[in-house]
């Protein structure tokens, strides 16, 4: 492993720095009790992401790697934002890295948590990302994923998917005169997510 | 009035006027701005308020499609050729997404002008990275002519999705603040608005108006009576609490909304059995099946000494009770008249009861009716009319002579 280009302190400063300027007030860099390095920067790095935090988490996890800082907690912590982030697809290629690494506490972590992640069924995980990407206000991702997902999924497995249905088509105003009904309102964006995949379809006719 | 405050807020219509609920709000910034500038997304409706004039208040209607960020550059742009910016000590940027003033605003205006050099939000989030969140953020005119403030606001341009703005600009918005030097100041900081149900901080604050209320922030968001992932507070509480706080917007609200029958079937109503009502446990359950107002409850007291009765019940209507459709209460031993209703109300998990009566398992469409009534007016203390629906903490306030009148009354 590259030795860092950033001693210790420096690692503190510019970590700091960066805290800073994000508006971000240290719950472990700099405290008392701990040493400059790379431990205090994964406390933080997981701090900043119990918060919710999960930009500038992955944002510190960069600027310690910018530093020269190698580590497979470092990995191991950018994989686990990508999973609040509902990106899981990257966060598993992380952890199939790990999976095989030299440090065994390292490889056991990493295959433990691939294993929880597909003990999952896929309407859950796909169900977690379409959440996520709610939150985010990105209907032009969720949407499509939303239909294509109910397609798939059938039985008991299709219920998470069901029950973002019915709570995405809430968010649905109804036209104004409209009665406000939870069933339409259902059928009303079930008719929406049909009618913009008709026209990706569309769109992508010779 | 704030001597030095210029407000831009943006808006965005698409009806043929302007929604009362949206100028209640206009009307509340305009009384403590020195100059109002309003902008919206949008060419102008057909119709304006009167009251939209004066040399107070400009008005842009203009499809920039930038959103707020949009909105508030352009506003920005329009001060300082107007000149509006340079009489200004503070300039806050807002804009319609909101339904208030459920408080007064001037206090908490007045400290955040306090220093010429301060950014301040009324909310604060940590969601991705710390930031204000942008629709009410002040910034003292000194810190807007700093660099990176400049800089930021010169950069807006529009883009693709509300969710990209957002990404880009509020979270840089933030960022911009501390570039220029500037801490974040939040009237309610994250940390502080604790989601009540489990003690831990909330995510996205603004999904807990009653909180927030009670924290002192004058407003809520719209979308926390629109979307139920919006409140988790409860939509029900909250329509209580704007008629309560501000009658005249709630019947607005009331009167312009296609959202009345969501707002209805968030109530949360029970019906209250006599204990002979056991044996017809069956019976009583269809007919809450035939009812159109959806979420009401059956609410059963038995007498905590017959345990057996009580799990037998149980067994019998699990499935009723694990659907919500039916509560038993237990009830010890009453020493006094009333003394059971009154253990019933303080037991039973319902903001609003009906009593059951003969007439009630007649009917289907009574309740919905008196549902209605409670839903536009939610801080009445009980309903007109037949079944008559109770508001629970009104009940519980009531002397339990009144209570035991009123259980004489069930059948």
């Amino acid at each position: 492993m590259p030795a860092p280009t950033a001693s210790s302190p420096a690692l503190r400063e510019a970590l700091l720095e960066h805290c800073r300027l994000a508006g971000w007030i240290p719950l472990h860099i700099g405290r008392s009790g701990q040493e400059p390095g790379l431990e205090e920067a994964l406390l933080e790095i997981i701090a900043t992401r119990d918060a919710k935090a999960t930009q500038l988490s992955l944002e510190l996890i960069e600027r310690c790697e910018q530093l020269g800082w190698r580590s497979p907690w470092l990995l191991d912590n950018r994989a686990r934002c990508l999973v609040h982030q509902g990106r899981d697809e990257g966060a598993i290629a992380i952890w199939l890295q790990l999976q095989r690494h030299s440090d065994a506490g390292v490889a056991a972590i990493a295959a433990d948590t691939l294993r929880a992640l597909h003990r999952r069924p896929a309407a859950a995980v796909q169900a977690n990302r379409i959440r996520q990407l709610r939150e985010e206000n990105r209907p032009e991702l969720w949407q499509p994923l939303l239909l294509e997902a109910l397609l798939e999924a059938s039985g008991e497995d299709a219920e998470p998917l069901q029950e973002l249905l019915a709570a995405a088509s809430l968010d649905f105003s109804p036209p104004p005169g409209s009665p406000w009904d939870p069933d339409l309102l259902r059928q009303e964006l079930l008719l929406h997510l049909y009618e913009q995949q008709l026209n990706r379809v569309e769109e992508q006719l010779p | 009035m704030s001597d030095g405050l210029l407000t831009v807020m943006a808006g965005y219509c698409t009806g043929p006027s302007i929604p009362r609920s949206t100028q209640l709000w206009v009307e509340a910034l305009r009384r403590h701005s020195r100059h109002l500038l309003l902008v919206f997304d949008n060419p102008a409706p057909a119709q304006l308020p009167p009251s939209w004039q004066g040399p107070d208040l400009t008005l842009v209607f203009e499809r920039h499609g930038g959103y707020d960020f949009g909105s508030y550059r352009l506003g920005l742009e329009q001060a300082q050729t107007r000149g509006l910016l340079e009489p200004a000590s503070h300039v806050l940027l807002c804009n319609d997404s909101v339904l208030g003033p459920l408080g007064d605003l001037g206090p908490l205006l007045q400290r955040m002008q306090a220093a010429p050099d301060q950014a301040w939000g009324l909310t604060a989030s940590h969601q991705l990275t710390p930031h204000l969140q942008s629709y009410f953020v002040l910034l003292g005119r000194a810190l807007l002519e700093r660099g990176p403030l400049r800089h930021f606001f010169e950069s807006i341009e529009p883009l693709p999705s509300r969710y990209a703005v957002i990404q880009r600009y509020e979270l840089g918005l933030s960022r911009a603040v501390l570039a220029a030097g500037a801490s974040l100041q939040a009237w309610v900081e994250p940390q502080v608005v604790l989601d009540p149900r489990i003690g831990q901080p909330a995510g996205n604050p603004t999904a807990f108006p009653l909180s927030l209320v009670e924290l002192g922030v004058p407003l809520i968001k719209a979308r926390a009576l629109r979307e139920l992932s919006a409140n988790q507070e409860g939509i029900a509480a909250t329509c209580h609490l704007i008629a309560a706080r501000n009658p005249e917007l709630w019947q607005a609200l009331w009167a312009e909304s296609p959202q009345r029958r969501f707002w209805m079937q968030q109530l949360r109503i029970g019906v209250l059995l006599a204990a002979a009502d056991a044996e017809r446990l069956p019976e009583r359950l269809a007919w809450l099946e035939g009812q159109a107002q959806t979420g009401v409850q059956l609410l059963l007291p038995i007498s905590a000494a017959a345990p057996q009765q009580q799990a037998r019940l149980r067994c019998d209507h699990a499935q009723a009770i694990a659907r919500g459709q039916l509560q038993l209460l237990p009830i010890l031993e009453a020493d006094r008249p009333g003394g059971d209703l009154q253990q019933a109300l303080a037991a039973a998990a319902v903001d609003w009861l009906c009593l059951a009566s003969a007439a009630l398992w007649k009917t289907s469409l009574a309740l919905s009716l008196q549902a209605l009534q409670i839903a536009e007016q939610p801080t009445l203390p009980h309903s007109q009319g037949e079944p008559r629906l109770w508001r629970r903490a009104w009940l519980l306030s009531q002397p339990v002579e009144s209570l035991h009148r009123l259980a004489d009354r069930m059948v």
